[in-house]
């Protein structure tokens, strides 16, 4: 017995993409529009694939954009499926707690909502003849810190048991139905978990299906790639048969502008020279075919036409190159270069909008290599950042240093506006970044005892 | 390294200055004040590095120019510096040369600030160092490697001011990144209020909802109040019919008539109709007898009553025929009047139409019977047709035999030739055409008028044509006619005049034949005298008209009698029909002119018959109403019962009064009954109302009679004194539910207030404007926020990299320092550590710890101890640097207290043990001091410039210290 159904979580309905500040009026539409957009793919798919049922594992709304609108293209697109006779499963996550926002209209009747209170147990299509049994539970409050996996306990396996769980899978967490990946793979009879919260795309296959299928429209340049949804294919013995759909029409990339001479170019010299390395890259993403981007998830897509609508790219210069200087005296080059690009790279099919340009450049250090051997102030600094680089007590202190605007995040959705989350890697590349900055100016105080 | 001897040639007031021998250890020098113990000082402060092109040295006489021989590494070396030029270093023994930097190993600054300074300046930091001069004291005082101590903070400077200034080319400042944060902190908030505006929506729906509820409840109790004044209104108007309902139920229940349906619904009208006609029945009997007896003049009244009745047909039809016999009466003296007066007048025709006669039966002799008329008529006519064609023929005859006299002799006047015009035989055509036309007309007239006028209209017709005609022939004559033509027309004329002749003949035959037929006529009838035709006819129509009258006459006589004879008869029989009756003057002898009498009598007695008649009707009437009570008593069942005939008037009518009385109650009765169930059926009609149904509900009790209203409406209205007091209720009610009603308006209008909300809140431009702005402003933010952590970190790394080089740099020099700095306060403090901010000296470079761990920051330890710890840190460091050179130290400033100059002393003296000191001093009791602790110690004095020593104890050089006796 086998049933089909699609896997979707973290819809954050409504929540507009970061990029769509000084965006043309039809690009700022479409990235306001691509939640709305993917949760529709997300319908039209399951429409299409002739699915049992969707499975929503949490986090329909963001919390910080919620609004009328949302709630009714939700319910409006659960409408579409019940019209097609597709009843619906969802839990409300962190972000959307059960109890503190309901719908503002009605769902359709097709449509269970899991009880915040208790883990339920409903059987499809019928109690009488069932066909699958989902089991799901919501979230009561933001930071649900019960171990709700643990009272997921379907009765059999004659049938194929899903569990509908939104966790951040941190098993010593104290938020987020806090349950590691073996909690999840151990419990008796279960045969696929659907989950939510986590938004990349990851799937464990060793027992019982472990999937997040990720969010499904990415929202800022943290959130990268292509987002969808899963097509599961799922009975009581075996793996599943499982299937990546992309619904995002809006890709999110991190590209790097390497300041230094490449492949016999010489460094770019102005911002032209930039925004031509800028234009070669964007010029690839937009003649990269649907295939190629799809190979990045850890799932097989299915067969589709999807291709993106547009990529929203952040830009990094990094290396060492002589035009670091003039991006550091120049005012306003970063805006001047986010503007050409923005002017320059925007148009197309799809189109590739510039979200920003960052720097992470330094001067060229022709001596670099030899004052790390002979300078004894160099020496001692490289080797005390390679010390804190493993330093926990010096890391925590960085973080504290920073801590008015850079803030520990203990799970991935924390995203505050006057802050940003200070994770590991960037933390390291702050540490980089500091050490290359330190001795720039070390070896430029140098010179200038030197010459003095 | 330390000094053999120095030569000083040229250095300020030092000229020619040599100071020789001196010692490795402490060598002191004794000069009085201004003695050039300074410019000594000066002079060996600069003799590795040169004299620098400065006023704050003495000036050279000539150029500057010393030399010192120098043991460094247990070689001989000479030092030679002159002028303004690198010092140079060669080896006494040999042909060797060294860069003086080799020796002097160490920046002039820190030479000088650490190896020749004042003891004063040992304990303090120099006075007029500017802040680049301090920090490059703390690297003296700190040691090697220092330099790149202090790059540190210049680095963390750098980038400090460039954060401030500028941030990776977005001039981004410090200020804006605080200026971005509050506009996301704004926009945050607008964000919040935005994200709000889901609850504020679902809070609007909410109090919509709350809004329609409280609509609900209001228009229920709109609808209450409106029951409930409905309710009210209804008790209002039926208050007072219900009660009376009750009362009549009351009424009803205590009355004496148990069945009032059973007794005719109109009992007491009946039975008062009846008492009154009764009563009128009554008097009408009494008066109709007075009357009756009034008029009568009969002895018993009462007996001639009923004759009259008995007779009532007869005298009613004598009545009737009265008028009509009256006028019999007249008329058959009218008649017999006019018959009279026929028979006078006849009689008088009769002799007027024929002599002889003078009885009108006279004319019966005439025997019209045996002619008739139309023979008459016909024979007249006859002969006055055949009269007057003879004589018409004879006109003709003659006129035409004139004619022909007259064409011959105009034949025989005229020419002899002269053709017949056309128009006289038109002529002769026209008159034949009359004269046959006259013919006919005579004929029709004597067919069918007379004879005479037949012939007449002959005539007439034949004279008229030939009065038209003739005149056309003499017109003929007129033209001029010849004689043959008249001649022509002569023998049609004789021929004509012949026939004229022959029919001439003929109607002469004819007259006498009609002439005989009148005589005959004349002769039938009886005419006893001729008479003309014409005057036969008119005798015999006269005749026929006087017998006819008579006849008439004779009629009419024959009616006269015949009806005297029976007006007489009817009279006699009224006559005694009236006489047993009334009194009657009449005379049967004279029954037509006594006949007014009889005909009064019978108008009298019909007057009295009518009085009569008047009596028993009344007396009928009375009967009749009597009847009638006891059919509506025995009817109905009544008590009351009449008296059995004949009855007196006023038994009945007392009768009637028990009657009547009985009649009411039950009337009574039967009104409150009918009342009563008009007045139920109209509560209940007007009850049965859904409105007021639902309003009576509340109040309706299981086991009410169907229908149940009324039971309901009695608990309803109960309580209520009068229709006033529901009334006023009624009002309070209403203005309740007015009230009310303008809550609801309110709460309608706020609610319209809330849905026009509602659709505003259904957007999420607010919430997408608002994360519009914080992104932008979080994209600005980032970059900085960026930059500014990498220079966080930067900074702490520098402060890592900074402490790890004042570790190496001060941490030995702070240990060797603790242990001087111990001795120098007497176990006061026990130990030297970093402080806060190395590089302030004077405040929280170092941290003086007391024996329990107390740290004490510089600035917080007395004038004296922070001597000591300066002291002590600057002798530990004079011992850190190898090869160590010489110190010169200048008292000339000290401000030790005795005790702890002398450790001080103690601590220079053990530096001397390391290190060529030169101390110099114009204070014997320093020397004293050195004297009584040092024992190898060299002296010297300074005087004007020149050296003498050295002296093995410190008395000589103390003497030019002294005060100069005398």
């Amino acid at each position: 017995m086998t049933v089909r159904f699609i896997h979707a979580a973290d819809l954050h309905l409504g929540s507009p993409l970061q990029a769509v500040a000084q965006a043309s009026p039809q690009i700022r539409s479409q990235l306001e529009q691509a939640t709305y957009t993917a949760l529709e793919r997300i319908v039209d798919a399951a429409i299409e694939h002739e699915v049992d049922f969707l499975i929503l594992a949490g986090d329909i709304y963001d919390r910080e954009s919620r609004s009328v609108r949302a709630n009714r293209f939700f319910i409006d697109q659960l409408g579409r499926l019940h019209e097609a006779g597709i009843p619906s499963y969802l839990i409300y996550g962190n972000h959307d707690p059960l109890g503190k926002h309901g719908e503002i209209v009605d769902l359709p009747s097709s449509t269970r909502v899991f009880d915040a209170q208790k883990v339920e147990t409903v059987a499809y299509p019928t109690e009488q003849a069932p066909e699958a049994r989902i089991l799901g539970q919501s979230y009561r409050s933001a930071t649900d810190s019960r171990k709700m996996y643990y009272h997921y306990a379907p009765p059999d396996a004659s049938v194929p048991n899903i569990g509908i769980l939104h966790t951040g899978m941190k098993p010593d967490a104290n938020r987020y139905a806090p349950c590691s990946l073996a909690d999840l793979q151990g419990k008796d009879n279960m045969h696929y978990w659907a989950l939510g919260h986590v938004h990349q795309r990851r799937v464990w296959e060793n027992g019982p299906y472990v999937a997040f299928p990720g969010i499904p429209q990415g929202r800022h340049a943290n959130e990268p790639g292509v987002g969808g949804c899963l097509l599961v294919e799922l009975g009581t013995g075996g793996q599943p048969d499982v299937k990546f759909v992309p619904t995002s029409p809006i890709v999110w990339r991190r590209e790097p502008v390497p300041i230094e001479a490449q492949d016999g170019s010489p460094p770019p010299s102005n911002m032209d020279d930039l925004v031509e390395r800028m234009r070669e890259t964007a010029s690839g993403l937009r003649d990269t075919d649907a295939e190629t981007l799809l190979q990045m998830a850890p799932v097989d897509p299915v067969e589709t036409d999807w291709r993106p609508d547009g990529f929203v790219l952040r830009w990094e210069l990094t290396g060492r190159g002589p035009i670091h200087e003039v991006i550091e005296d120049t005012e306003e080059f970063i805006a001047g270069i986010e503007a050409e690009a923005r002017a320059e790279l925007g148009a197309g099919d799809p189109f590739v909008w510039t979200e920003a340009v960052r720097r992470h450049t330094a001067a060229p250090l022709p001596h670099l290599e030899q004052a790390k051997q002979e300078d004894e102030v160099v020496q001692q600094l490289l080797a005390i950042v390679e010390e804190i680089r493993e330093d926990p007590q010096a890391r925590s202190e960085f973080r504290e240093t920073c801590q008015d605007i850079w803030y520990e995040p203990t799970d991935h959705e924390e995203q505050r506006a006057d802050a940003f989350a200070l994770t590991e890697e960037r933390l390291d590349r702050f540490i980089d970044d500091a050490e290359e900055m330190l001795i720039d100016r070390i070896l430029e105080q140098r010179s200038e005892h030197v010459d003095s | 390294m330390w000094i053999r001897s120095i030569d000083i040639a040229d250095f300020g007031i030092l000229q020619r200055a040599r100071l020789s021998d001196l010692g490795p250890g402490l060598n002191v020098v004794c000069g009085p004040q201004r003695a050039g113990k300074t410019t000594f000082m000066q002079a060996l402060r600069y003799l590795g590095y040169g004299f620098p092109r400065t006023d704050d040295i003495p000036p050279a006489v000539d150029a500057y120019d010393i030399t010192a021989d120098i043991v460094h590494e247990d070689e001989d070396w000479r030092i030679t510096t002159q002028g303004h030029a690198e010092p140079r270093l060669v080896a006494i023994d040999g042909d060797r040369e060294l860069s003086a930097r080799e020796v002097f190993h160490m920046d002039p600054f820190q030479y000088r600030q650490l190896f020749t300074i004042s003891l004063d300046e040992l304990r303090r930091i120099p006075h007029g160092l500017d802040k680049d001069e301090k920090e490059d004291l703390t690297a003296v005082l700190l040691g090697a490697g220092w330099a790149d101590v202090l790059q540190i903070p210049e680095v963390a400077g750098s980038i400090e001011r460039g954060w401030n200034q500028n941030l990776g080319g977005v001039n981004g400042t410090a200020y804006e990144m605080g200026t971005v944060l509050e506009t996301i902190e704004e926009w945050e908030s607008q964000r919040e209020e935005a994200t709000e505006q889901v609850e504020e929506y679902r809070r609007t729906v909410e109090k919509i909802q709350e809004k329609d509820e409280e609509l609900e409840a209001l228009q229920q109790a709109i609808d209450e109040g409106e029951q409930k004044a409905l309710l009210l209104r209804t008790v209002e108007d039926n208050l007072e019919p219900f009660r009376r309902l009750r009362d009549l139920q009351r009424e009803l229940s205590s009355s004496s008539v148990d069945e009032p349906e059973a007794y005719d619904d109109d009992l007491l009208e009946q039975a008062g109709e009846l008492k009154q006609r009764y009563e009128e029945a009554a008097q009408g009997y009494e008066d109709a007898i007075g009357a009756f007896e009034r008029e009568s003049s009969a002895e018993y009244p009462a007996d001639q009553r009923e004759r009259l009745l008995a007779n009532e047909d007869i005298l009613e039809t004598y009545n009737q025929e009265r008028s009509g016999w009256r006028q019999r009466v007249d008329r058959l003296a009218d008649d017999e009047e006019e018959v009279q007066a026929a028979e006078n007048g006849l009689r008088r025709e009769v002799r007027g139409a024929f002599e002889g006669w003078e009885q009108p039966s006279d004319v019966e002799s005439v025997r019209t019977d045996l002619v008739s008329e139309d023979r008459i008529q016909q024979a007249v006519a006859a002969y006055e047709r055949a009269w007057e064609a003879l004589d018409g023929n004879r006109d003709r005859r003659e006129e035409l035999e004139s004619e022909i006299e007259k064409l011959e002799r105009q034949a025989d006047q005229a020419p002899a030739a002269e053709a017949e015009g056309p128009s006289a035989r038109a002529v002769g055509w026209g008159l034949a055409g009359v004269a046959i036309a006259a013919a006919l007309g005579a004929i029709a007239a004597a067919q069918y008028v007379s004879p005479l006028l037949a012939g007449a209209i002959t005539a007439g017709v034949l004279i008229l044509a030939f009065f038209l005609l003739v005149p056309k022939l003499g017109g003929a004559e007129a033209s001029g006619t010849t004689a043959d033509a008249y001649r022509q027309q002569i023998p049609g004329k004789r021929t004509t005049l012949d026939t004229l002749e022959d029919k001439e003949d003929e109607l002469e035959t004819e007259l006498a034949s009609a002439s005989e037929e009148l005589d005959t006529i004349q002769e039938e009838l009886g005419i006893p005298v001729d008479v003309s035709a014409n005057g036969l006819q008119t005798f015999y129509e006269q005749a026929a008209e006087l017998q006819s009258d008579l006849e008439d006459v004779r009629d009419d006589r024959s009616k006269v009698d015949e009806e005297r004879k029976a007006l007489t008869g009817t009279l006699a029989e009224v006559s005694e029909t009236l006489s047993p009756i009334v009194d009657v003057d009449w005379d049967p002898e004279a029954p037509i002119a006594e006949s007014q009498a009889l005909l009064d009598g019978v108008e009298e007695a019909n007057q009295l018959l009518e009085r009569a008649k008047r009596v028993e009707e009344a007396e009928d009437e009375k009967e009749s109403c009597e009847r009638e009570i006891e059919e509506l008593i025995e009817t109905n069942g009544l008590e009351a019962t009449l008296p059995d005939p004949p009855r007196a008037t006023d038994e009945v009518e007392t009768e009637l009064e028990a009657l009547v009385d009985e009649a009411i109650a039950i009337d009574d009765a039967q009104t409150w009954t009918s009342e009563n169930e008009e007045l139920a059926k109209s509560l209940e009609k007007a009850l049965d109302r859904e409105q007021i149904k639902q309003a009576l509900e509340p109040y309706r009790e299981p086991g009410d009679p169907d229908p149940w209203t009324l039971a309901a409406f009695e608990r309803a209205s109960e309580g209520f004194a009068d229709t006033e007091a529901v009334a006023k209720q009624l009002n309070e009610v209403r203005n309740r539910v007015s009230d009310i009603r303008e809550e609801k308006e309110q709460r309608q209008g706020e609610r319209g207030e809330l849905v026009k909300d509602r659709k505003d809140l259904a957007t999420d431009e607010k919430l997408q404007k608002a994360q519009q702005k914080i992104n932008e402003a979080n994209s600005k933010l980032e970059p900085m926020a960026e930059r500014w952590a990498t220079l966080r970190i930067s900074e702490k790394i520098l402060d890592r990299l900074y402490d790890r080089f004042v570790e190496q740099a001060a941490g030995p020099l702070l240990r060797e320092a603790s242990q001087t700095f111990q001795r120098l306060t007497g176990e006061d403090y026990t130990k030297l550590s970093p402080g806060g901010d190395i590089q302030d000296l004077e405040t929280t470079a170092f941290h003086a710890h007391r024996p329990d761990g107390d740290p004490h920051t510089t600035n917080e330890l007395s004038r004296a101890t922070r001597e000591q710890l300066f002291l002590a840190v600057r002798l530990a460091r004079i011992r850190q640097l190898d090869p160590p050179l010489p110190v010169i130290l200048d008292d000339s400033t000290t401000n030790f207290d005795p005790s702890h100059q002398m450790r001080a002393l103690e601590a220079v003296m053990e530096l001397a043990d390391t290190h060529q000191v030169f101390l110099m001093t114009c204070h014997p009791e320093l020397i004293d001091r050195v004297e009584a602790s040092a024992t190898n110690a060299r002296y010297y004095h300074l005087v004007e410039g020149a050296f003498e020593g050295p002296f093995q104890t410190g008395d000589p050089a103390k003497q030019v210290l002294l005060p100069r006796r005398g």
